[in-house]
């Protein structure tokens, strides 16, 4: 097996809520372009993990973390957070289109809310490379000045693709983007992943194992804040090297 | 019939004569000022200042552009403090400071007008020699500031934390999260609870006494003693001319009139931009 190009790094990150630890020395290695799935069952830190890699994590009071995150080989740290925001972009569970904006703000928020100014054929462009990207296009072609929040919900989550991927980031983080949507919008965002990983690396928060096995290429699974087991979805589904994956897999908990 | 659903009647009879006891009230001052008002309105009562002493007719029209502008002016003066004050309130929550903030808010919220009456007697009034205004409006803004914080800052906590944390996923930094998400996504709710609180202190009368004291004359000069309508009844009803006496209900008339419409638009620019966003 040829080793995949790594995107982003992390080198034992601990993380805490107050003097709970969520996270205990979580080193993964994400590879570029492909789908990494975060598995595991509900509190074992999945989301926590993705949150401490854009660093929203720490900013929920009284929260902190410690550790490296490495991006294309930049100790994130040393980083702006505005930069490193934008080079790693995040769909949140809910869709949450900003309701004060339209369809055509709502993809070029990254720029207007960070006060970079576009000229109109760029942002023109953007707006509709970037929908076509996320297969909203044709769908919201009439509607572009409309609210954003007046489209479906399967539709808002993929203008919310589009808003974090506008920024063009290496990385988006996805945490599980379709937990609040019906099996159809579900099944139209799982499709639209793998178009995406020609031009993004994406992590895939998840608690569905079916959903892990249909849209990664590659899966973390974690449990009670320890990253338990990390390798190609197919190897680990078809043979888990840890006790702790087998049984998760086999339905013991979860 | 059981206990059980003899309590749930009672229990049901005193919860809707309460509400219906809620509305008569209402519909008992607000028709009875009507009553004894309206029948006294005519165009110079709007546009004219007082008749001379012994003079038949005049009207209110120093104590309309009294109100107008006492209350603009206190709302201008305490409308960046309180929105900014509630800002901060909203976007350190949790922190002692701004508990403090929360706290003090409250406890000026419940301080009695006439004591922030005096307060403007003593350091505005007395400082530079003269009623005026001005003072008025400050005294006023003294009551402005605490219900518009607490306002601004429940409705930026009805701000999905969904949203700011999208913007702040996006690379936006506070400040812009605060003017872009927050505040736009709550405007209706702010500009509601300005008017609401602007309601609330132009019918105040305690305050005016000691500061704005009031003028026969139509005045627009905020430095000088300014009438205004809450004044206006006061004095009018406490005269001995039935005349006056009647030109204070009709006062009072336009005074509740002009504090309802502030109150409905308020409610109703809150429902229209619900509507909107549905």
């Amino acid at each position: 097996m040829e080793e995949p190009v790594i995107v982003l790094e992390t080198q034992k990150i601990n993380a805490w809520f107050g003097k709970d630890q969520i996270l205990f020395d979580v080193s993964a290695r994400i590879p570029k372009n492909r789908v990494t799935a975060i598995m595991g069952p509900s509190g074992c830190g999945k989301t926590t993990f993705v949150r401490t890699l854009n660093r929203l994590h720490q900013m929920t009071p009284g929260a902190r973390a410690t550790g490296t995150v490495l991006l294309e080989g930049i100790d994130t740290s040393t980083m702006d957070v505005v930069d490193v925001r934008k080079h790693i972009g995040m769909v949140f569970q809910r869709p949450n289109p900003f309701p004060t904006m339209t369809v055509y703000e709502n993809v070029l928020a990254g720029y207007l809310l960070t006060g970079q100014r576009l000229p109109r054929q760029k942002a023109d462009q953007i707006v509709e490379t970037t929908l076509r990207k996320v297969g909203l296009w044709s769908e919201v072609q009439s509607k572009l000045f409309k609210a954003g929040t007046s489209l479906s919900g399967g539709q808002q989550q993929r203008l919310c693709i589009a808003r974090a991927i506008a920024m063009e980031p290496a990385l988006v983080l996805f945490d599980e983007p379709t937990s609040a949507l019906d099996p159809k919008s579900t099944s139209v965002i799982e499709e639209l992943l793998s178009d995406l990983t020609t031009e993004y690396s994406i992590i895939f928060v998840t608690h569905g194992l079916q959903q892990a096995a249909r849209v990664s290429d590659y899966v973390a699974f974690f449990m009670l804040g320890e990253l338990v087991e990390f390798g190609e979805t197919k190897r680990v589904f078809v043979g888990p090297q840890d006790k702790r994956t087998e049984d998760y897999l086999s339905g013991k908990y979860g | 019939m059981t206990p059980r659903k003899l309590k749930n009647s009672v229990m049901g009879f005193l919860v809707a004569a309460s509400a219906v006891l809620l509305i008569a009230v209402l519909v008992v001052i607000v028709w009875h000022i009507f009553i004894s008002g309206v029948k006294y309105l005519n165009w110079n009562f709007f546009t004219k200042a007082p008749a001379p002493m012994g003079e038949s007719g005049g009207g209110v029209f120093n104590a309309i552009v009294g109100t107008f502008l006492i209350t603009l002016v206190a709302a201008a003066i305490g409308t960046p403090f309180g929105m900014f004050a509630g800002i901060y309130v909203a976007e350190h929550r949790g922190r002692r400071f701004a508990d403090v903030v929360r706290l003090c808010a409250d406890a000026l919220q419940g301080v009695p007008s006439i004591v922030i009456g005096i307060f403007g007697y003593t350091f505005l009034v007395v400082r530079f020699r003269s009623y005026s205004a001005l003072s008025a409006s400050i005294a006023l803004a003294f009551m402005f500031v605490p219900t518009t914080t607490r306002v601004t800052e429940e409705v930026l906590n009805l701000v999905p934390s969904g949203l700011k944390e999208a913007a702040y996923a996006l690379g936006a930094r506070q400040s812009s999260v605060v003017w872009n998400v927050s505040i736009k996504t709550a405007a209706a709710g702010i500009t509601s609870g300005l008017l609401t609180s602007m309601a609330r202190i132009a019918g105040e009368t305690a305050p005016l006494l000691f500061t704005a004291f009031g003028s026969r004359y139509v005045e627009w000069n905020m430095l000088r003693p300014m009438s205004a309508l809450p004044l206006q009844i006061f004095i009018y009803a406490g005269s001995p001319y039935p005349a006056l006496q009647q030109q204070a209900w009709s006062a009072a008339f336009v005074l509740v009139l002009l504090i309802l419409l502030l109150q409905y638009s308020a409610k109703h620019l809150i429902a229209r931009v619900l509507r909107v966003k549905a």
